[in-house]
């Protein structure tokens, strides 16, 4: 007799629990009405905020052919979409440690970190796509075009997807260090604005000056936010590969590094309590 | 009890009120002096950005890096002497949504200060102390601009926190709106972060009234830059009205309030 515990029906029926938490996160994040109307309306108001800052900016200075404020505008709305979809879900790991919830998570089949990152793909997700279709109305709306190389836009739509999962990743270990620092806010800030900076999620990294904007490209944070709004730049077969290349790279390094996280936490949880 | 005795006493219970607070916040001074110093390196990092805009670009509409730095000063201040002191308005729609007001409502006060002082942020303390590098190092101001600084920062926190106050009144009215209270924030402090100087009259026009973010970002520059004691009034009498606005929101709200609204938020 089969046993049901172990080989190909074990492996279905984790992939069906992570789809469930994948979609428990969409119909949650859809259900929150108020919050996505807010979610939505932020996004706008970053956009028009940064369409009259690159309208008000000499960008002739720059001496780079074909960089005009529209061009900015679109590189913007990819990652400003990417950074507002993935939100702050940190904040829930943080409250499942402080409040002591995470002791019954931990002793479920499905391991808490992938229960929870399923349900947070499935929130991002709605997030992404809704926030898409908002910034191409509003791109529309403000440029009068729609400055996004057909070609690239599978590319584009990989490399988001790697991207906000990547930044999950990263919130998963910011939420997981709530059992080391109690409060990983502080933590957040500074991950936070490493990745404007580091990102590129104002400025094309294209811009900055050497070395500093090499550095910055070769960073996890450049993988998370720069990589994707990239290929409205340079939509060269070339950099596109190179960019999901890295992408691809840093998501196998820091999902590992969430693994060992995750570990850690739990051993601590086993040896210390919550 | 005449005028006098009664101000004396309310400004009593405020201290008091303050007292308790910042010692709570400060009850983990390890903590504290973390969250502070990650601040402080946050809003270096942030200024980072307009370090590499401006090695590109040689102005903003007029503006450089000095204003920006003054700027960013200027709005480190007021966020961070509001969350110091009145942490407690973060909060706000969510303890109406929860029907948490009722234990407010109990005492003998008016509900707002008891609310507003009910918690301090630490980090805030961080964000004053930046706001000092941003502006003798960063902005290029002397010691002899600083009360006027001061003055035109503390009023531009005034106008901050009243603005929150207003926008976490939200759930008074709309059930189910604490997460929409914190998306407006994150607006404000997301306008008010940047040159408010590149919009256009329309916009400006919102942010002089609607939305206040001018008097907590460009008119307190402006001020600063011009040495003018006409716009440095302006953003002390907004402090005022938008002060006074945000109490008469909260009482309105308050009437409609009852101990049970968590079934409102439920529905």
């Amino acid at each position: 007799m089969p046993r049901s515990d172990s080989g190909a029906p074990r492996a279905f029926s984790t992939l069906g629990a992570l789809f469930a938490f994948i979609a428990l996160g969409w119909r949650r994040a859809a259900a929150n009405r108020a919050g996505i109307l807010g979610l939505l309306a932020l996004y706008w108001l970053i956009l028009m905020i940064f369409w009259a800052l690159w309208q008000a900016t000499p960008l002739h200075e720059l001496r780079r052919p074909g960089i005009d404020a529209t061009r900015l505008f679109w590189y913007m709305a990819v990652t400003e979409c990417v950074i507002l979809a993935v939100g702050f879900p940190y904040r829930a790991v943080e409250k499942d440690i402080q409040s002591g919830e995470i002791a019954a998570a931990l002793v479920r089949p499905l391991p808490y970190a992938a229960a929870i990152l399923a349900e947070w793909i499935g929130a991002t997700g709605y997030r992404l796509a809704l926030l898409a279709v908002g910034g191409l109305l509003a791109g529309i709306w403000a440029t009068g075009t729609v400055a996004i190389p057909l070609a690239v836009v599978p590319a584009l739509v990989f490399s988001t997807v790697i991207a906000t999962i990547l930044a999950l990743l990263c919130q998963l270990q910011l939420g997981y260090a709530a059992a080391w620092v109690g409060t990983p806010a502080p933590l957040f800030w500074i991950w936070q604005k490493l990745t404007f900076v580091l990102g590129g999620l104002m400025i094309p990294l294209t811009f900055y000056p050497a070395p500093f904007g090499s550095l910055a490209m070769a960073s996890p944070f450049a993988a998370m936010v720069f990589a994707p709004a990239s290929f409205l730049l340079d939509g060269s077969p070339r950099a596109i590969l190179a960019t999901l290349a890295l992408q691809l790279l840093w998501l196998a390094v820091i999902g590992m590094a969430t693994l060992l996280v995750a570990r850690a936490a739990a051993a601590r949880f086993a040896e210390q309590g919550i | 009890m005449s005028a006098r005795h009664r101000l004396w006493n309310h400004l009593s219970y405020v201290a008091a009120l303050l007292r308790v607070n910042l010692a709570g916040g400060l009850a983990r001074p390890l903590f504290a002096a973390t969250s502070a110093a990650m601040m402080f390196a946050n809003n270096l990092i942030l200024f980072l950005l307009w370090v590499i805009y401006f090695a590109d670009f040689s102005s903003l509409r007029g503006w450089g890096l000095q204003d920006l730095a003054l700027l960013l000063g200027i709005v480190a201040w007021a966020f961070g002497l509001t969350v110091f002191l009145a942490g407690g308005l973060r909060d706000l729609a969510t303890t109406i949504a929860d029907g948490g007001l009722d234990v407010h409502l109990g005492r003998p006060r008016h509900p707002l200060p008891g609310l507003l002082l009910s918690r301090s942020i630490p980090s805030g303390l961080g964000d004053m102390a930046s706001a000092f590098l941003f502006w003798l190092w960063l902005g290029g101001a002397g010691i002899g601009d600083l009360p006027l600084l001061l003055a035109v920062s503390t009023a531009a926190a005034i106008v901050l926190g009243a603005t929150l106050v207003i926008t976490q009144c939200l759930p008074f009215w709309l059930p189910g709106s604490a997460a929409l209270s914190e998306e407006l924030f994150n607006m404000l402090l997301l306008i008010v972060f940047y040159p408010q100087n590149a919009y256009g009259f329309l916009v400006r026009l919102v942010l002089f009234t609607v939305f206040p973010a001018a008097y907590i970002g460009l008119l307190p520059v402006e001020a600063v830059r011009d040495h003018s004691l006409i716009q440095a009034l302006g953003v002390l009498a907004a402090a005022v009205a938008y002060g006074a606005l945000a109490v008469w929101v909260f009482e309105r709200g308050l009437r409609r309030y009852a101990s049970g609204n968590r079934i409102l938020e439920l529905r």
